[in-house]
């Protein structure tokens, strides 16, 4: 005689077998007691796991998700911006060597008496390298960053 | 009632519901809200399969964070052609295998708050109770990873050995053995627990 699978005795014991296959599978159970005694223990078994009853505690993990999502873009941004900073210095030191070169040419080529230039204001620097555009108060500290020059540090260090 | 009710029920009654395979693909599409909607439908389910497999409520929730975390990431490549169910347990029986890995065999201990919600029925001693289930979750906890996955999923997530295998991405004889071990040394360790 060809005895029941265990699988299908656990899928008996779950109830997740289809119509057909669990009416064969009892039909065989009627006349062979090894499979009942299988049976039994399998359902047994499959009872005694129901008393592990888990019910989570009250938690809602959206908002931690959500915040989670939001700190790890803020994280993107802040490296994209600090890298988009470095570039803007770049360029702005390259615009004043330029523009100062321009300005020392036309002094030397000046004949008749020098008008010295006055040093380039804050305001100037901002509006010839456009850095208006930045908003608030990253014009006026970039142009007194390239204004202080390598000095600035010593000024810091300074106090 | 007022109009305005009977115009919010009325609208209510008409909006379907959206499917998950639908909030996922709004969430492709960058909508926190339909993600914040997808936690809140699937929360439970992951935290309770996530502290079966680990044994601890703070790890629990930590793997249902990180999951939801990975459903978002991996929003705009996600096919509908599995369930969402079936995708979404994938994650989370992969993460708490991992954390098993990290953690070494540990057989999980019976936390006081579980202990506190298993009383479902009218039982003859606390005490009993509270025995029977350390018993079997302590069973549980002692099978090997594999096993102790494929019956979690069968017994307290109604799987079928079919999903499992679609979930686990194991093949079905794969999950049709661990099954019929995990339940005999079950059956084994149950019954020396009753002597």
């Amino acid at each position: 005689m060809n005895h029941l699978p265990d699988i299908d005795l656990i899928e008996l014991a779950s109830g997740r077998l289809d119509e057909p296959q669990r009416q064969a599978c009892e039909s065989h159970l009627l006349h062979c007691t090894e499979c009942q005694e299988r049976s039994g223990a399998i359902a047994s078994t499959w009872q005694r796991l129901g008393d592990w009853a888990v019910e989570a505690p009250p938690r809602d993990l959206s908002g931690d998700v959500l915040a989670a999502l939001g700190s790890q873009e803020r994280l993107r941004i802040g490296a994209t911006t600090s890298r988009g900073w470095n570039v803007l210095r770049v360029a702005a030191s390259v615009s004043l060597a330029v523009g100062a070169g321009h300005l020392a040419g036309r002094w030397m080529r000046t004949d008749p008496p020098v008008v010295a230039v006055a040093p380039a204001s804050e305001d100037q620097v901002i509006e010839s390298l456009q850095l208006n555009e930045l908003g608030g108060h990253a014009a006026a500290d970039l142009a007194e960053s390239i204004l202080d020059g390598p000095d600035r540090e010593a000024k810091e260090s300074e106090g | 009632m007022r109009q305005t009710d009977v115009d919010a029920t009325a609208l209510s009654q008409t909006r379907p519901i959206p499917t998950d395979a639908e909030l996922m693909r709004r969430v492709a599409g960058g909508s926190m809200s339909s993600l914040g909607e997808l936690v809140r439908r699937h929360q439970q389910r992951v935290r309770a399969i996530a502290y079966r497999m680990t044994g601890r409520w703070d790890a629990a929730d930590d793997i249902a964070q990180e999951t939801f975390l990975r459903v978002y990431r991996a929003a705009g490549g996600y096919s509908p052609t599995a369930s969402f169910t079936t995708w979404i347990y994938r994650i989370v029986m992969n993460l708490c295998l991992d954390w098993h890995r990290r953690a070494g065999r540990e057989v999980p201990r019976l936390e006081a708050t579980n202990a506190a919600n298993t009383a479902q029925e009218p039982q003859p001693a606390p005490m009993e109770t509270l025995e029977t289930v350390d018993a079997v979750q302590r069973a549980i906890g002692a099978l090997p990873e594999r096993q102790r996955a494929v019956l979690l999923l069968h017994r307290y997530e109604e799987f079928s050995y079919r999903q499992i295998a679609e979930t686990t991405g194991w093949s079905e004889s794969a999950v049709e053995s661990l099954l019929v071990r995990a339940y005999a040394g079950l059956r084994v360790s149950l019954a020396e627990w009753k002597k």
